[in-house]
């Protein structure tokens, strides 16, 4: 059993790190906001936290927090932008945040390195924290939704107007998520900078968002159990399967299109879906 | 004494259609007051400017003499006004009960209430259960507390939904066709809840069809067509209005 786990702690390491950036958009798709923000705000998470650790000689968990911190900040700021916009529109204006960070990360070379990035990193991250704080994210999600603001969470995603009308504040409501995304973002950027020696702007890209928000749409976007499964079967089948970088992205286009037009209730919904296959 | 709620020349366009053009009237406290008309005649548009789902192009909205117009929904319904649509809008995987506690005002568990699952939690959340239930019997709809919304019937949909805007202890109650889809029976004790609804301290603006219902309840009514008002006064004196005969008929003509 040690032998295995250290044989493929990487990738435990990876489905953890993973999972818990997933939740951070499931928590968004809950209300209907598709978001490609996670790449921009965990750089954001990812370079403040080494730059404080390699450069200002802080530990890890302060280090941590300050990436947590300083991603939320950004959320707030820019869902208070663009949380107004619609469907697309949303979509379209976190994925230009994304790229803006990348650019900015491309040319700040004091502290990204610029396009080469950043080397030797300390590594820090270690697999029981991962699981510790994936395992606390679950908890505050589950506890939210279990409570009568996860009522509030279902009723703004089947009817704005009805929940506005009965007096609540839909738009504070969202920023206040978007702002939790970005939290997790954030400590997502640190944990994940800290986990490999090396980062470089382009981890934390278009294709980083989308595999994010992929994996809770892949797992299930209304079970707890979605993201973990999405995003480690994003994790686990390509490794498994030895497949190269580009096939990766075929295949994770192509399960995306299969999921949405045959499993809108993701992964989590097949054993109902044979359920019924089986009953007729 | 000022009514609760003055309109002021207000109007609606949507691009070249006057949906309402220079309405006016007010609502004195604890009265229920009608508003007919054909189909098209605006009278959602003015219950949706109302409430501040949308907002009228021209003209004032005084609530407590206060001018509420375009505010939005969210803050209209803090200050005291609720409504229901013509549309049914509850949330259908949610169940009866929880429809209606998302609309309480007693004070919802905090964050950290929430988050560490303090023993008061339990507590809160008790008491809007008990509060939510109290208006589900009130409406006649407390067996279906724990039922899923969207199974249930257009009748018991509609009370559901009047009790989801009690819930916010609404000053005005804007009630868009409550009468639609019910039985000559759940007709019956409808009436009787909209009567009992001044005594609770309630002013209700009732648009229906139904006209046995608006007759009978009502103190005052108003009539549109095409979105200008063309009559107003008790419900014997509107009956027998030869403009509000005409309009009617004219409708039916068309
Ligand atoms: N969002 C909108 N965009 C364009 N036109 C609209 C809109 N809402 C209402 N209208 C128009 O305004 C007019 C009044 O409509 P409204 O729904 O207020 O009538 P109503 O009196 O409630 O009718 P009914 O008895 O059928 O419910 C109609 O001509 C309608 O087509
Ligand atoms: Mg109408």
């Amino acid at each position: 059993m040690t032998d295995l786990f250290y044989a493929y702690h990487n990738v435990i390491d990876l489905c953890l790190l993973n999972s818990m950036l997933a939740f951070g958009c499931f928590i968004l798709l809950g209300v209907n906001l598709f978001s490609l923000a996670t790449g921009g705000l965990m750089a954001i998470g990812a370079y403040l936290s080494i730059w404080l650790t390699m450069q200002q000689g802080w530990s890890f968990a302060p280090a941590l927090t300050a990436a947590l911190v300083a991603a939320s900040l950004a959320a707030f700021g820019l869902g208070s932008l663009v949380l107004r916009l619609r469907g697309d529109y949303f979509t379209m204006a976190t994925l230009a945040f994304t790229e803006v960070v990348r650019i900015i990360a491309l040319n700040w070379d004091s502290v990204t390195g610029g396009a080469l990035g950043v080397f030797g990193i300390p590594q820090l991250t270690e697999t029981w924290q991962l699981a510790g704080l994936l395992a606390l994210v679950i908890y505050l999600i589950w506890a939210v939704r279990h409570s009568a603001v996860g009522e509030r969470m279902r009723a703004i995603a089947a009817d704005e107007l009805a929940v506005s009308t009965a007096g609540h504040d839909v738009a504070r409501f969202k920023l206040a998520l978007f702002t939790a995304s970005g939290a997790i973002a954030g400590l997502g950027g640190g944990l994940a900078a800290h986990l490999n020696m090396f980062i470089a702007p382009g981890d934390f890209g278009f294709l980083r968002s989308v595999d994010t928000v992929i994996a809770p749409v892949l797992g299930g976007v209304w079970n707890l159990a979605g993201p973990v499964i999405g995003a480690s079967v994003l994790v686990v089948l390509p490794e498994a399967l030895r497949f190269s970088a580009q096939m990766r992205e075929i295949l994770i286009g192509v399960t995306m299109l299969a999921v949405v037009l045959f499993l809108p209730a993701g992964l989590v919904g097949l054993p109902k879906l044979s359920r019924r296959r089986a009953a007729s | 004494m000022t009514p609760l709620l003055e309109l002021r020349s207000v109007s609606r366009h949507f691009g070249g259609v006057a949906a309402l053009s220079n309405v006016s009237f007010s609502l004195p406290r604890g009265a229920v007051i009608g508003l007919i008309g054909p189909n098209g005649s605006g009278k959602t548009t003015l219950m949706n400017v109302i409430s501040g789902v949308d907002a009228p192009t021209d003209g004032a909205i005084l609530l407590d003499g206060a001018p509420v117009q375009g505010l939005p929904a969210n803050l209209l319904a803090r200050r005291g006004i609720a409504r229901t649509f013509q549309h049914i809008r509850l949330i259908p995987d949610l169940t009866a009960l929880q429809n209606v506690t998302l609309a309480l005002r007693t004070p919802s568990a905090g964050a950290l209430d929430i988050l560490l699952r303090l023993p008061r939690l339990g507590r809160i959340e008790r008491d809007r259960r008990a509060c939510g239930l109290k208006l589900l019997d009130q409406v006649g709809a407390g067996q279906h507390a724990d039922t899923l919304a969207g199974g249930l019937s257009y009748g018991d949909r509609r009370r559901i939904e009047i009790a989801r805007a009690l819930a916010s202890e609404p000053r005005l109650l804007l009630l868009d066709e409550p009468a639609a889809g019910m039985t000559h029976s759940e007709r019956t004790s409808l009436r009787d809840l909209i009567a009992g609804l001044p005594e609770r301290g309630l002013t209700v603006l009732l648009v229906e069809h139904d006209m046995d219902l608006v007759m009978g309840v009502c103190d005052e009514i108003h009539v549109l067509n095409q979105g200008n008002s063309i009559a107003s006064g008790k419900p014997e004196a509107v009956r027998s209005d030869p403009k509000v005969i005409e309009a009617y008929l004219g409708a039916e003509d068309a």
